[in-house]
């Protein structure tokens, strides 16, 4: 493996863990209301948090923790994120769905969000990162296929960072792990062969 | 770039209302014909929609887009030629951006997500293969076309299927219908009166190979390709065109190549105003303003994860053929950037094509197509 890991973050049953350390707990929350207050101790001002949908919530609220960990600075281009996820948009897929069944009027902003990349779009803005974006479906999360991934974005010249993994959100079920990866010493870059 | 493994691509396929197949779509493309047609209550929330559907008798299942992706497969498979390709390491990505949704009115969740759905289709190829979905909106294609042609070129597989896939659904029209994106007309991609979208349905595949040998008839090849993100807006398209021009200029890049070489631009072309603005931005600032260039919505309607794979696969008939494809619908070219775009169909023999894509949550794609 061509890639080594800088700093990860995990999001599950109400506990934030950061390179493997407890950094936020709130066990009896709800989902929506963990997602809310999970993201005041960043103290990011941001207000569109509070407009995304929960799948866009958790894994922006992941790559925050994750980025106010690591304490680096990435050019506009170099930050690959690749996500893996299980269900989709599932979640906001039901809401919208729900409105059609109730022959209800659909919401433009339920709509926008029945695409899973979307979350990739919500953290380029935050970060101002133009990098290359992927996202792939698969029914569980396996760390080595997508280190595997990452290698390939940072090993084929197109990413120097690689920020992703696991994000996966229905009703009250959620999961994420995230994980910042580099390249691990000397690598070859696409021009220099 | 010594010791890079090249990748050749051919066996390109559509299942489209507008042909079964690609050679039927290709010449009903160049007779001006389009998918595109009025449908009277289509579903039930929605009385009139300008789109491309496939008349419901052609297929025979619950699950039309399984029929229709699995054709374009089998398409594809029967124009290649097999020695010891078959066990050798083979990848089959599904690129989609809602595959079977009917099943989620249904409450059938497993069957509506993709994954399903390209398990299924997955069980009827003739080799075993790594079977992956890509699901990044309108770059879905692209983006997965780019993924597979990166691992061949890693030496990570050898052969790769890329299908793309969408199915009209009234999820979906019903959303687009709730951003006052589509027209309710034949849509008009880069004209000045340009005011939407249509929908559409289609399955695209092609076959991605490092062995030119495999393909019955002379492959062209894939030269580079690279996705990026406006980092700007989930729904907006980039006013300046900012991810679009960096995704074309990694994509020159890896290709090897200068914007001065290419000769084709395949582009998305949706027609929204502002899409398509945004298009004639970044193009021009890569100085491809005088190119002549087309947008295939007009035949097939927007068909989202299929979109970029239709598109691709028309653009190399177009360089098989030596016939570049008129922009059906756009009459007169009106966006504030100008273009080179084509309002008839022109004969001419193109040896490097760009094809590029966007989509929601500010993807962009762009790949690089040469023909020896």
């Amino acid at each position: 493996m061509a890639i080594q890991e800088i700093s990860s973050c995990s999001i599950e049953n109400g506990v934030v863990t950061v390179n493997g350390e407890s950094v936020y707990a709130a066990v009896d929350e709800s989902f929506s209301e963990f997602l809310k207050s999970a993201f005041k101790p960043l103290e990011t001002s941001y207000p569109k948090y509070y407009k995304m949908d929960r799948l866009c919530q958790l894994a922006f609220l992941g790559a925050e923790y994750l980025l106010n960990a690591s304490n680096f600075s990435f050019k506009e281009d170099e930050v690959a994120l690749c996500f893996f996820n299980g269900l989709s948009s599932l979640d906001s897929d039901a809401k919208h769905q729900q409105l059609i069944n109730e022959e209800a009027k659909v919401s433009p902003a339920i709509f926008v969000y029945t695409l899973p990349n979307i979350m990739m779009g919500e953290i380029a803005i935050k970060n101002k990162w133009y990098g290359e974006n992927l996202l792939m479906l698969r029914p569980d999360f396996n760390f080595e296929e997508w280190a595997l991934e990452a290698d390939l974005l940072i090993s084929s010249g197109k990413a120097n960072y690689c920020l992703g993994g696991w994000v996966d959100v229905y009703q009250d079920h959620y999961q994420l792990k995230l994980y910042l990866v580099k390249a691990a010493g000397i690598k070859m870059n696409l021009d220099s062969i | 770039m010594a010791g890079k493994i090249s990748v050749f691509l051919g066996a390109e396929n559509i299942i489209s209302p507008l042909g079964w197949g690609v050679q039927e779509t290709f010449s009903n493309a160049m007779n001006g014909k389009t998918g595109l047609r009025e449908l009277e209550q289509p579903f039930p929330g929605i009385k009139n929609l300008f789109a491309a559907k496939f008349d419901d008798t052609s297929f025979s299942t619950d699950s039309p887009i399984e029929e229709f992706a699995g054709e374009s497969c089998r398409g594809s498979i029967e124009d290649l030629q097999f020695e010891h390709q078959l066990d050798e390491r083979w990848l089959f990505m599904f690129s989609t951006t809602k595959g079977d949704i009917d099943y989620l009115k249904e409450g059938e969740l497993a069957r509506a997500n993709p994954h399903h759905l390209m398990q299924q289709l997955q069980k009827e190829l003739p080799f075993e293969s790594q079977g992956k979905v890509i699901s990044c909106a309108c770059i879905s294609g692209l983006a997965a076309l780019i993924y597979a042609a990166d691992k061949i070129a890693a030496d990570q597989v050898d052969h790769a299927l890329v299908l793309g896939a969408d199915s009209l659904s009234e999820f979906t029209s019903l959303g687009f219908e709730s951003f006052f994106a589509l027209d309710s007309e034949q849509c008009k991609p880069f004209d000045k009166q340009r005011k939407g979208l249509n929908l559409g349905e289609a399955a695209a595949s092609l076959v991605l190979s490092k062995d030119p040998t495999i393909f019955k008839t002379t492959p062209l090849q894939y030269l580079g390709g690279a996705t990026s993100n406006d980092a700007n807006h989930i729904s907006g398209p980039s006013r300046t065109g900012e991810g679009l021009c960096r995704a074309v200029s990694k994509a020159l890049k890896y290709s090897g190549k200068s914007a001065d070489q290419i000769q084709f631009v395949s582009a998305h072309g949706t027609a929204t105003l502002f899409n398509d603005e945004m298009e004639a931005k970044a193009f021009t600032r890569h100085g491809l303003q005088n190119i002549p260039l087309n947008s295939l919505k007009g035949y097939f309607g927007h068909t989202l994860g299929a979109s970029s794979l239709v598109e691709v696969a028309m653009t190399m008939q177009s360089m098989r053929q030596n016939v570049l494809l008129k922009t059906k619908g756009c009459e007169a070219p009106g966006t504030e950037t100008a273009l080179n775009v084509l309002t008839e169909n022109l004969e001419t023999e193109i040896g490097l094509a760009l094809k590029t894509a966007s989509g929601f949550g500010g993807c962009n794609a762009a790949i690089l197509i040469e023909k020896q």
